[in-house]
């Protein structure tokens, strides 16, 4: 499932005289720092077996450059965030639902560090919900990062849980007839 | 004499246990063939075709059908089947428990006896039906003949008992043992019994696994004189019943196995020399598929 989705830029602006130098000198500066935003090559594979649905920004194109996302209002949150095996459970194997949401306009990648072929993208929205079936025994972090990938912007961990479990001998009962 | 061998087993076991604990390995750490979760339980069924035949006079044949099990394991308590028991040691080598157990003899005269819900035949419907398909009463034997005066007796009422004691097992390579001490605990036969087995996987065949278990049960005079003994008739002392076991074992699925096993016990003297028993062996064969529930 190819999960990489770019919207095109809203908007855009010129400014005249000084401001309008100070903006081109910002851009050349974020498009440096942006090398592979002119299309979406690190974009995400198959997700082999992990069926996902989201909402946002549907469509796509060419990406572009822009102001790089802070971070600083940007609140990413997932649901469940614990899974706890009990018993003889060997994994966790249930659907994830992301949510993130900022006061502005971002472009920005949804990623699971421990399934790198899900990626979900965004740009110049400010919301976005993804739900994902996952399968794992380890803690899983989700991380929204700008659009290189290469800054994170939020992080949340879904944690794994296990009951502690105490583990003792079966009886042995040689003599039983149904043993 | 009987508290002399139960004192005289109690430490030697004892004894073997201090010698042993020392040389414990690792304890349980997942669960595997020989291990479980505490607080964990299964329920198994097995559903074929076998027969336990039966060595009284007149008694009919124990067709076995269904054969259902189940266990429960607590940090030391557990129960298993019929049998309830308090682990007191549980070591990589060796287990020590105290546990009650059914006096097993009552199965051959009464088709309602405890151990029979586990040896759930079709037999068993006949009587009273009370709801559930394991509650059922057929009506007690009551009479037998005794061969030598081919006269009818009227049998004396064998209750239902439990024994108790400690309970030994054992693990060496690939080979598990068990001995148990126990003494009857319901005021029936104050009898005593000895239950030792050893047993061993021999092989693979067709994809599944061979085993074989060879042991003995040890049944105090008493004991052996509340089922088979006849007041005025015949007075039975101790008896020593061997046994061998052969069982194959192959997994079929995830919850599917295919279960077969065929055991004969030879019957001590004083069991076979009764006027209400007609038979040396009693020989139990099954082949069936058993479908775990729960594990």
């Amino acid at each position: 499932m190819h999960q990489w989705m770019v919207c095109h830029r809203r908007s855009s602006g010129t400014r005249r005289g000084w401001t309008g130098l100070a903006a081109a000198v910002g851009l050349l500066f974020a498009a440096a720092a942006l090398p592979a935003a002119s299309g979406p090559s690190t974009s995400g594979s198959s997700a082999r077996g992990l069926s996902a649905s989201a909402s946002g920004p549907p469509t796509s194109g060419s990406s572009s450059s822009g102001s790089g996302p802070s971070g600083e209002d940007i609140h990413l949150e997932i649901s469940p965030r614990i899974c706890t095996l009990t018993g003889n459970d060997k994994q966790c194997s249930i659907p994830v639902h992301a949510q993130w949401r900022s006061k502005h306009d971002e472009s920005l990648c949804l990623v699971i560090l421990e399934h790198k072929e899900i990626q979900r993208c965004w740009e110049h929205y400010s919301a976005g919900t993804y739900t994902v079936e996952l399968v794992f025994t380890q803690d899983v972090v989700f991380q929204l990062r700008d659009v290189s990938l290469e800054h994170v912007l939020a992080s949340e961990a879904l944690r794994v849980i296990r009951e502690a479990i105490q583990y003792r001998h079966r009886r042995r009962q040689p003599w039983n007839i149904f043993d | 004499m009987a508290r002399r061998r139960v004192g005289t087993a109690a430490a030697a076991i004892v004894c073997l246990l201090v010698t042993t604990a020392a040389f414990a390995d690792s304890e349980c750490t997942a669960s595997t063939d020989d291990c479980v979760a505490v607080g964990s339980w299964s329920f198994s069924v097995a559903l074929g075709a076998g027969v336990r035949t039966n060595p009284v006079l007149n008694g009919r044949d124990i067709p076995l059908i269904l054969v259902p099990q189940f266990s429960y394991y607590g940090k030391r308590f557990f129960i298993d089947n019929l049998d309830p028991g308090v682990t007191l040691f549980d070591g990589e080598s060796n287990t020590l428990s105290l546990v009650a157990s059914p006096g097993y003899d009552r199965v051959f005269f009464y088709r309602s006896d405890l151990q029979n819900f586990f040896v759930f035949s079709p037999t068993s419907f006949t009587g009273n039906h009370s709801g559930s398909t394991f509650l059922v009463k057929p009506p007690p034997q009551s009479a037998q003949e005794a061969p030598a005066g081919a006269q009818e007796l009227a049998q004396p009422a064998r209750k239902v008992t439990y024994l108790a004691g400690p309970e030994w097992t054992f693990k060496r390579g690939s080979m598990t043992g068990q001995v148990d001490y126990l003494h009857e605990i319901t005021g029936r036969t104050h009898g005593d019994e000895l239950r030792a087995a050893v047993g061993m996987p021999i092989g693979s065949l067709l994809g599944g696994s061979v085993s074989a278990r060879t042991g003995l049960t040890w049944k105090s005079a008493s004991t052996v004189n509340y089922y088979y003994g006849y007041p005025g008739l015949y007075r039975a002392g101790w008896a020593l019943n061997p046994f061998v076991k052969l069982g194959y074992s192959r997994p079929l699925s995830r919850k599917w196995q295919l279960d077969a096993f065929v055991h004969a016990e030879r019957l001590g003297n004083a069991i076979a020399d009764s006027p209400i028993v007609d038979r040396h062996y009693v020989t139990t064969a099954f082949i069936g598929a058993t479908y775990v529930f729960h594990k």
